[in-house]
C-alpha cells in the first residue's frame, strides 16, 4: 500500500507564536548587526527542531472585461521538522505537516527516501513509501529543511538572507516559485522569529492565441504576499510503537463469532445485503426487504473440516447451485481473530475509532469482502460495542470518490436462517 | 526592441531540472552510509577553511561545467536483448556579472549497440547534439529571458513562460532562481570533508543531487563523489563514485566525470545583433530574389581519411553529384549528373531522381520520385502519408532559401571568403539547402559544422560549402549555382 502526497498544500492553522516576540525583535531589528557568532546560532537554532509557518495571500487581478475571475486566496502552510535521536546514535530528519486538525508525519529512511509510518492489523509498525506520481518520493525533494543548506555567507550583518535561498524556502513549503527581491531575518534572544519576504508582483498571460512559441493575451496581475515566521518549541516527532488495549471492552468485540446477523448498506452504491450466520451454515442475501432468494444470493454450509461448500442463487435458474467445495469462512466474513483489539482508540462510551494510522491497512479488514473495496485507502473507520458485540461499523475508503460503508450486527446468538429460504439443496 | 513571449516546452528542463534538481539535497543524515551521525547538527563541526574555499570557488562566481557520463546495460542472458551503450556530455555555463545572472546549456548524446560475444562496436550509432546554446537570463524582476538573433539580424528578447502553478489557464513567467539553480548554492559546507590527499569528499546524498542537477540519466545508486582542486583552490574536477549494479538478467556500469573551467572573461555572453559589413555578399546573397530560372549543385563528399585534409575538397572523394534544374514548371534533381553521357533518370543504387511539377488542376508544385516498381522505373506521386501526396504551394517555397540573410552575420575572412558567425552554426547550413523534401539534408538543420561562401570577382556566388559533424566526423556538402536565367531541362526529359 501506498500513500500519495499532494502538491497543493491546504489551508492549515495558524501558529500563534509568531506573534509574541514582535515587540523585541522590533528592536533588535532597528540595530541589527549580526556577527558570525550570532549567524552560526541562528543557523543552528533553525536546522534543528524548528516549526516554520507561512502565510499570507495570493490575488489575481485580470483585465477589466475579465474581473470577475479575479481571485484572492489565503496561503497558511505550516511544517514542523524534527530530528529523532535514535538508540544507536544516528538521526532521522522527520516532518510533520498540519492540514486542520488532520497531521502527517514522514520519515527519511535510510536509503533517503520519505517514508510513513502505520499500523499493520496486528498492532505492529509497517513503513509505507511515500509516492508522487508513482514514483518514490526522494526525502530531501520535498521535506529538507531548507535552512540545511544556508550558510553564514547566505545571511549579511544586517540580517538579511541571499534571496535565492529564500525562493527556495518558499518554493518547497508552497508549491509557489517566485522570485524575492529582499528576505530579511527578525531575531530575537539570538533566534530568528520571523522571516520579512520582498516579492513582486509578476505579470501573467490569460492566453488569447494558441501560439506555444508566442503567447499572447491579456495580462493578469499576480500578487503573492508572504510572511514567515519560526518557533522552536515543537512537539517532538517520535517512530510510532505498538498500541496498548483502550479497554476490555474493545477487547471483548474484536473477535469472529458464531451467531449473529449483520446488514451492510453504502452511502456511495446501491449495494446492500443482510448476512445470516449460524453455527452450521452462513447466507448472504443481496437485498434487505425482498422476502426470497434473490439473483447473486450465496449459501455456505459448514463442512466438517471447517471450510464451506457455497451455493449460488440465480433468477434465471430459480435454483440454488454448488459452486465450490471448499471455501474459506474469511473470503466472505471478515476475519476478526486477525486484528489486534490494540488499533482501535476509544471515542466515548461503547464507541470506538481505529487509530488514524492503521485505517490505511486495517478498514477493509473490517468489511465483508464480497464488497470490493480493495482499490481505495481506508480513511477512518469507527465501531460501536454493545453487551460485549459488534453492534456497528462504518468506514469510509479513498476511492476516486470517498467511498463510505455501515455494517449493522444483531440477533448475536439469535440468528436462524430466514424461514422462506428453503435449505433443502444443500442437504 | 521587439518583446515576444515564449512558452518553453519544458522537456529539456523538466527532465534536468524542473523534476530532478527541483530541490537541495544537502541533509546530511543517517542515510548516508559514510558514518556521520556526529555531523547532524551545525554546531558539532567546525568548518574546514578550505573546504569553504572551494565550495566558494563554485558558488556566485562564473564558471564552466563539462559532464561526461556513460552507461552500459549489458544483458548477457539474453541473446535477443539489446545491449545498452550511452555516452553523453553536457556543458553548462554559470554566469554572474555583479547583480546578473545568467546559465547556459549544450549537450550532445551518443548511443550503439555492440556484438555481444566481442564487445565490438556493430551498429546504429547515433550521435545527437542540441541545438545552438541557449543562454537563460535574469531580468531584474527575477524572471528568465534568451536573447537571440534572426538570420535576417534582427535581435530579440523573448521571455519564458511556464504553466500556473495554480493549475488556471495562465502562463506565468519562469522564475530564473528557482529554475536555474547553481547547485552548490544547495550543497553545504558540512557536505564535503577533506582527505589527506588533497582532494575532498562530497556526501552521497549531496552527490546524487550534484549529478541529478547535471541532467544525468540511467545511473546507478550514487556512492559519493571525489573533488579534485586546482593550485587556485577551485574545484577543478569531480569523479563520482558509482558501483556496478549486477543482478541475474542484467549488468550495468556508469562512469561520470565533470570537469570545471573558469573563464577569464566573466562577463555574461549576449547575442546582439552582428555589424559586419559584407556589400559584396549582399549582392550574392541576393542572386536568387524572384528568379524562377536556375540550376543549383549540391554536392557530396566523403569523410577525410586525414584530419587535416577536413574541409579542404580537393583533397575529397566525390560521392554524388546533383543537379537541380529550376524552371518556372517544374524542378527537377538529377543525381550522379552527367550532361555528357546521361540519357534518362538515375536508376541505379539507392538514389533516386525527384521531380516537382507545377499542375494546371491546382496551380501548385506535386512531388514525385523515379523509383523502381515491380521491376519498372517510373514516376511515382510521393505520398507524406496514405492520403496526403506531397504538394508545395509556391515555387519560392521549393527554392533554397538564403536571399532572407543578412550578409552581417557573415565574417570576412579573405578578399572572396566569407564564414557564417559561430552564433547561427548548427541550423544555418538548412538555408542553402534544397527546401523539398527527399531532395534535402535534414542534418543540416541541427548539425551543420561549417557554412563558408566564396564570390567570384564579379561578386556572384561561386562555391557555398557547408557540412556536418556525424559519428564525431565531418561530412562535407557544396552547393554551387549556374545558368540563372537560361536554364533548361535535360534534352531527353520528358
Amino acid at each position: 500500500m501506498k500513500h500519495k502526497i499532494s502538491l497543493f498544500i491546504l489551508p492549515l492553522i495558524i501558529s500563534l507564536s509568531s506573534c509574541q516576540s514582535l515587540a523585541n525583535a522590533e528592536v533588535k531589528e532597528a540595530n541589527m548587526a549580526l556577527s558570525a557568532l550570532d549567524k552560526s546560532t541562528i543557523l543552528n537554532s533553525l536546522n534543528e527542531n524548528v516549526n516554520i509557518s507561512i502565510t499570507g495571500n495570493l490575488s489575481k487581478t485580470y483585465p477589466d472585461s475579465y474581473s470577475y475571475l479575479n481571485t484572492k486566496k489565503a496561503i497558511d502552510v505550516t511544517r514542523d521538522y524534527y530530528l529523532i535521536k535514535e538508540t544507536d546514535g544516528t538521526t532521522t530528519p522527520s516532518i510533520r505537516d498540519y492540514d486542520g486538525n488532520i497531521y502527517s508525519t514522514y520519515y527519511k529512511n535510510k536509503t533517503g527516501l520519505a517514508v510513513s509510518e502505520a499500523f499493520t492489523p496486528n498492532n505492529t509498525i509497517t513503513r509505507i513509501n511515500v509516492e508522487h506520481l508513482r514514483q518514490n518520493v526522494v526525502y530531501n525533494e520535498y521535506y529538507a529543511n531548507p535552512f540545511t543548506y544556508v550558510d553564514e555567507e547566505d545571511i549579511s550583518d544586517e540580517g538579511y538572507l541571499d534571496p535565492v535561498k529564500a525562493a527556495d524556502l518558499v518554493s518547497l513549503l508552497t508549491g509557489y516559485k517566485r522570485y524575492i527581491s529582499e528576505a530579511k531575518f527578525t531575531v530575537s534572544e539570538g533566534k530568528a522569529t520571523k522571516l520579512s519576504l520582498t516579492i513582486p508582483d509578476v505579470t501573467e498571460i490569460l492566453a488569447t492565441s494558441s501560439d506555444e512559441n508566442d503567447i499572447q493575451g491579456e495580462e493578469v496581475i499576480n500578487s503573492l504576499s508572504l510572511s514567515v515566521a519560526f518557533s522552536y518549541d515543537v512537539t517532538p516527532i517520535t517512530h510510532l510503537s505498538p498500541r496498548s488495549l483502550a479497554d476490555s471492552v474493545i477487547d471483548s468485540a474484536i473477535k469472529n463469532e458464531d451467531n449473529y446477523t449483520v446488514s451492510f448498506f453504502s452511502a456511495s452504491s446501491t449495494s446492500t445485503a443482510r448476512i445470516y450466520v449460524t453455527e452450521k451454515s452462513v447466507f448472504v442475501h443481496n437485498s434487505l426487504s425482498f422476502r426470497g432468494p434473490f439473483d447473486g444470493d450465496m449459501y455456505y454450509l459448514k463442512n466438517d473440516d471447517g471450510t464451506y461448500t457455497s451455493y449460488l442463487y440465480s433468477f434465471s435458474g430459480n435454483s440454488f447451485n454448488i459452486q465450490d467445495l471448499s471455501v474459506r469462512r474469511s473470503s466472505f466474513l471478515p476475519n476478526l481473530d486477525n486484528i489486534s483489539p490494540e488499533v482501535f482508540l476509544k471515542e466515548s462510551e461503547g464507541v470506538y475509532v481505529l487509530d488514524s494510522l492503521a485505517a490505511p491497512y486495517v478498514a477493509e479488514k473490517l468489511v465483508i469482502p464480497q464488497f470490493d473495496i480493495t482499490t481505495g485507502e481506508g480513511l477512518k473507520a469507527s465501531v460501536t460495542v454493545k453487551d460485549n458485540h459488534l453492534s456497528s461499523l462504518k468506514a469510509t475508503f479513498n476511492t476516486n470518490l470517498k467511498y463510505t460503508v455501515d455494517q449493522v450486527y444483531s440477533d448475536y446468538g439469535t440468528t436462524a436462517m430466514p424461514s422462506w429460504l428453503d435449505e433443502s439443496f444443500a442437504e | 526592441m521587439k518583446k515576444q513571449i515564449k512558452h518553453l516546452s519544458l522537456a529539456l528542463l523538466c527532465l534536468g531540472l524542473t523534476v530532478s534538481c527541483s530541490n537541495p539535497s544537502s541533509f546530511s543524515s543517517s542515510s548516508s552510509s559514510q558514518s556521520e551521525s556526529s555531523s547532524e547538527s551545525s554546531s558539532s563541526q567546525t568548518i574546514n577553511e578550505s573546504v569553504k574555499k572551494i565550495v566558494n570557488s563554485v558558488r556566485k562566481t562564473t564558471h564552466l561545467v563539462h559532464v561526461y557520463q556513460t552507461v552500459q546495460v549489458l544483458k548477457p542472458n539474453d541473446s535477443l536483448a539489446s545491449d545498452v551503450n550511452l555516452e553523453n556530455t553536457f556543458d553548462f555555463g554559470y554566469y554572474y556579472e555583479g547583480e546578473e545572472r545568467a546559465y547556459s546549456i549544450t549537450s550532445s548524446k551518443k548511443s550503439y549497440d555492440t556484438n555481444k560475444d566481442t564487445g565490438e562496436v556493430i551498429t546504429n550509432t547515433i550521435s545527437y547534439s542540441s541545438s545552438p546554446k541557449v543562454t537563460y537570463h535574469r531580468d531584474s524582476k527575477g524572471q528568465s529571458y534568451i536573447e537571440e538573433c534572426s538570420i535576417g539580424n534582427v535581435a530579440s528578447k523573448s521571455y519564458m513562460l511556464d504553466d500556473d502553478e495554480d493549475g488556471d489557464e495562465l502562463y506565468t513567467p519562469l522564475i530564473f532562481d528557482t529554475e536555474f539553480k547553481n547547485p552548490f548554492d544547495y550543497i553545504s559546507y558540512r557536505d564535503i570533508s577533506k582527505n589527506e590527499d588533497g582532494t575532498f569528499s562530497l556526501n552521497n546524498d549531496s552527490a546524487d543531487y550534484l549529478a541529478k542537477c547535471y541532467n544525468t540519466i540511467g545511473m546507478n545508486k550514487i556512492k559519493g563523489a571525489t573533488i579534485s582542486v586546482d593550485s587556485s583552490d577551485r574545484v577543478s574536477s569531480i569523479v563520482f563514485d558509482v558501483p556496478d549494479e549486477i543482478d541475474d538478467s542484467y549488468s550495468r556500469y556508469n562512469t561520470m566525470t565533470v570537469s570545471y573551467s573558469y573563464p577569464e572573461d566573466t562577463s555574461i555572453p549576449h547575442v546582439s545583433e552582428f555589424n559586419n559589413s559584407n556589400p559584396d555578399l549582399e549582392t550574392a546573397l541576393l542572386a536568387l530574389k524572384d528568379k524562377t530560372n536556375f540550376t543549383y549543385y549540391k554536392d557530396f563528399y566523403d569523410v577525410a581519411e586525414n584530419d587535416e585534409d577536413k574541409g579542404d575538397i580537393s583533397k575529397l572523394t566525390l560521392l554524388d553529384h546533383i543537379a537541380g534544374y529550376y524552371t518556372e514548371d517544374v524542378v527537377y534533381f538529377h543525381h550522379h549528373d552527367n550532361p555528357e553521357t546521361d540519357t534518362g533518370p538515375y536508376v541505379l543504387g539507392d538514389d533516386y531522381d525527384y521531380r516537382i511539377v507545377k499542375e494546371d488542376s491546382d496551380n501548385k508544385y506535386h512531388a514525385y520520385e523515379y523509383t523502381n516498381v515491380n521491376g519498372t522505373y517510373s514516376w511515382h506521386v510521393v505520398q507524406l502519408s496514405s492520403s496526403t501526396p506531397y504538394i508545395i504551394d509556391t515555387f519560392t517555397e521549393a527554392m533554397p532559401q538564403f536571399y532572407d540573410i543578412s550578409p552581417n552575420i557573415f565574417k570576412k575572412t579573405g578578399d572572396y571568403t566569407y564564414v557564417i558567425e559561430d552564433y547561427f552554426l548548427n541550423t544555418i547550413g538548412q538555408y542553402f539547402d534544397n527546401n523539398v523534401y527527399g531532395a534535402d539534408s535534414m542534418v543540416l538543420e541541427t548539425l551543420t559544422s561549417r557554412l563558408e561562401i566564396t564570390l567570384n570577382e564579379d561578386k556572384s556566388i561561386k562555391l557555398i560549402k557547408t557540412g556536418y559533424n556525424y559519428e564525431n566526423k565531418e561530412h562535407i556538402i557544396t552547393f554551387q549555382l549556374a545558368n540563372i536565367g537560361t536554364t533548361s531541362l535535360p534534352t531527353w526529359y520528358e
